[in-house]
């Protein structure tokens, strides 16, 4: 059997080009729109195109508006259309041929080698892989802070600072106290000494000459496609223009490339590229030494020599990090939450170590089944993921439910009125507002969007104290807008406010997988939104909140990292107990649970002396 | 909105639910055009398979297969 395809804006067109076979819509023939052809054959028409030309008054008037509707769905797209969309079965039975033995039920549903997006998306090795940062995370040990001034400690270093004076990036001023100026000294003496010395064969002069007299590039070949072993020339060397043209040496344009400044930087070129050697100010980081002062020769790149030191190359990343307060995401959604979320836990919970989160909240829509599944592989990673839930109470208000112990778990986790639901039901639970206040009494911990949610915590005056507004900023042009809406939220409803992320994916990248199952089509203000909806930096968020109106930054006074505190619940604790309601009055659950084995076991040796009794009088018998 | 159309010419009746599912690994927005076709709307999926022409050819390819 074969299939065709096609394309286009509207759906009713690709209906039609499909079943026509093809081509564009004016010349198709009208057949494969299955209007009543009497009419149009008597009058000599044969194409859509041609249909399109006919006045619409009279068409309507001799065929009916549905089909003037449905020329105008097709080919113009000025009528929207409304579709069914499929909705897959809630069970289906379906075989599958393995290659081999499956050790574990996730090798049943998500084969690797998968090429759907559902796959792809739960397979762990179906992505792309986090690429790894370039900062060294792992030399960074974090002192105990004594103030916002902190330090970090680097191996083989003396204490790094932070900038010495400024603003930090909640908008503080701060200035540099002693020890940071003596841990300055000890730096740049340490810097010092960690240079190897210049090895210096012969005069200033001399080498300029050298280098003057280097061998000039082979015919045919330019300064931006030079090999490797022509960069390494003594012509690699910059030199300042005046100096240049001291020592003779004339700037030509053509076979190397050359800066603003007249330097010679056909290895920055080789390396950036042409275009971006000859920007303003590319030879003072990449050639010269000094910023201020008189342009020197470089001996050694500039990269190797940072490596020398043992430094990360985004040194100022790292410093900034550094002053930063601890933070903890307490909304995240995973790949289980159906059309939702876009990375595994596994992903999220590596990419939140990376960044330095204190905690990690993994809150999927009606399900625990993501804190679940990684808690199941047993993984050590820091931070430690707590669970949470996030549900739908009654009125849709979102609602991010936090356990802090074992009861407020059970009582998040098994409703009272779906302790036992029908497997057809399940898929369609939702919490009821006293499930939200079952919650409440066992001690969970609320977040809420500021629509309508902190109307749906206001009766519930059981969570005085336990209950604040999530303020979610994605999109930077909307910040004061939202941060302003956020303030009256906070002031009408007596919440205070709590910075939150609402984490969809863990990388940008994931992006198109989130574009697939997003409701917002690419390109629009809501799929701009969502795709800063990753799992960011505490430097990313604060520097969001630093744009914050300064209301809302001191009504934000509850941070995350205290709240993620105040969840100790591990998935641990979660251990089998006896139904207490089985168990006889004068007995405990492990002494009933013995007189029901030994029970079992007497009747179980029992049946195997008459089995054996049998056994022995069939053969007798047959004897 | 970008619409995709599949024409299976001569699919029996009970068919065309089985190709809407499978349909679902591209989108999840796939709607039956009784009672031989599949409509899908797939502007957000483009970007995932690689752009028009590459996310065509693996939908014809698999298609085919799958009719």
């Amino acid at each position: 059997m074969t299939a065709s395809l096609a394309v286009a804006p509207t759906g009713l067109a690709a209906l039609w080009l499909a079943r026509g076979g093809g081509g564009s819509l004016e010349t198709l023939p009208l057949e494969a729109t299955g209007f009543d052809l009497d009419f149009f054959r008597g009058i000599g028409v044969a194409t859509v195109g041609e249909a399109l030309a006919l006045p619409r008054d009279g068409l309507a008037q001799r065929c009916g508006s549905a089909l003037v509707d449905a020329l105008d769905r097709a080919a113009c797209g000025r009528r929207p259309e409304t579709y069914a969309f499929f909705a897959p079965p809630a069970s289906f039975s379906a075989r599958l041929e393995l290659p081999g033995e499956a050790a574990h039920a996730e090798a049943l549903l998500f084969p690797r080698g998968g090429s759907s997006p559902s796959s792809k998306a739960c397979s762990p090795r179906g992505t792309k892989a986090s690429a790894p940062s370039r900062c060294a995370w792992s030399t960074l040990i974090p002192l105990p802070r004594n103030s916002r001034s902190s330090s970090l400690a680097c191996p083989g270093m003396p204490r790094v600072w932070p900038p010495s004076c400024g603003k930090d990036l909640m908008g503080k001023t701060r200035t540099a106290s002693r020890g940071d100026r003596a841990a300055r000294r000890r730096f740049h003496a340490a810097r010092a000494a960690q240079r190897r010395p210049v090895r210096r064969s012969g005069s200033r002069r001399g080498r300029l000459g050298a280098a003057a007299r280097a061998p000039a590039h082979p015919p045919g070949l330019r300064g931006d496609l030079r090999p490797r072993h022509a960069a390494r020339s003594p012509a690699r060397a910059c030199l300042a223009p005046g100096r240049a043209r001291a020592n003779g040496i004339r700037a030509s344009s053509g076979s190397r490339a050359r800066g603003r400044c007249g330097c010679w930087s056909s290895r920055a070129a080789w390396r950036v590229g042409i275009h971006a050697a000859r920007r303003a100010g590319a030879h003072r980081v990449r050639l010269v030494g000094r910023r201020r002062g008189e342009a020197r020769l470089l001996h050694r790149p500039a990269g190797e020599r940072r490596r020398r030191l043992d430094l990360p190359r985004r040194r100022r990343m790292v410093l900034c990090m550094a002053c930063l307060p601890d933070y903890a995401e307490l909304h995240c959604l995973s790949n289980f939450s159906f059309l939702r979320g876009a990375s595994h836990p596994e992903e999220l919970v590596e990419r939140a170590a990376r960044a330095r989160l204190s905690a990690l909240a993994l809150t999927d829509e009606c399900s625990l089944a993501g804190a679940r599944a990684r808690a199941r592989r047993g993984e050590a990673v820091r931070p430690e993921a707590h669970l949470r839930h996030r549900g739908h109470a009654a009125g849709r208000p979102k609602l991010v439910l936090l356990a802090t112990d074992r009861h407020s778990y059970g009582a998040i986790s098994f409703p009272d009125h779906h302790r036992s639901p029908p497997r057809q039901e399940r898929r369609a639970i939702r919490l009821q507002q006293e499930d939200v206040e079952a919650a409440g009494r066992r001690g969970s911990l609320v977040c809420c969007s500021e629509k309508d949610g902190d109307a749906a915590l206001g009766r519930a005056s059981i969570f005085r104290g336990r209950a604040w507004i999530a303020a979610e900023l994605h999109v930077r042009a909307r910040t004061t807008v939202r941060s302003s809406r956020l303030a009256r939220s906070a002031d009408s409803s007596g919440l205070p406010l709590v910075a939150a992320g609402d984490v969809h994916m863990h990388l940008r990248s994931r992006q198109p997988l989130q574009d697939v199952a997003d409701r917002d089509p690419p390109g629009t203000a809501g799929a701009r939104s969502a795709a800063r909806r990753c799992t960011r930096t505490p430097s990313a968020t604060c520097g969001c909140a630093c744009a914050w109106r300064s209301s809302i930054r001191r009504s934000c006074s509850p941070r995350p990292c205290s709240i993620a505190a105040r969840c100790a619940f591990s998935l641990d604790e979660l251990r089998y107990e006896y139904p207490e309601e089985l168990v006889p009055p004068g007995e405990t659950p492990a002494s009933w649970l013995r007189k029901l084995t030994e029970r079992g076991l007497a009747l179980a040796l029992s049946r195997t002396a008459f089995r054996k009794r049998s056994a022995t009088w069939s053969s007798a018998s047959s004897r | 909105m970008l619409w995709v159309a599949l024409h299976f010419p001569g699919l029996p009746n009970q068919a065309l639910a089985p190709l809407a599912g499978w349909a679902c690994q591209f989108t999840p927005r796939v709607a039956q055009a009784p009672p031989d076709a599949l409509l899908a709307e797939v502007e957000a999926s483009l970007r995932y398979f690689g752009g028009q022409d590459a996310f065509s050819g693996r939908c014809a390819l698999g298609s085919t297969r799958s009719a």
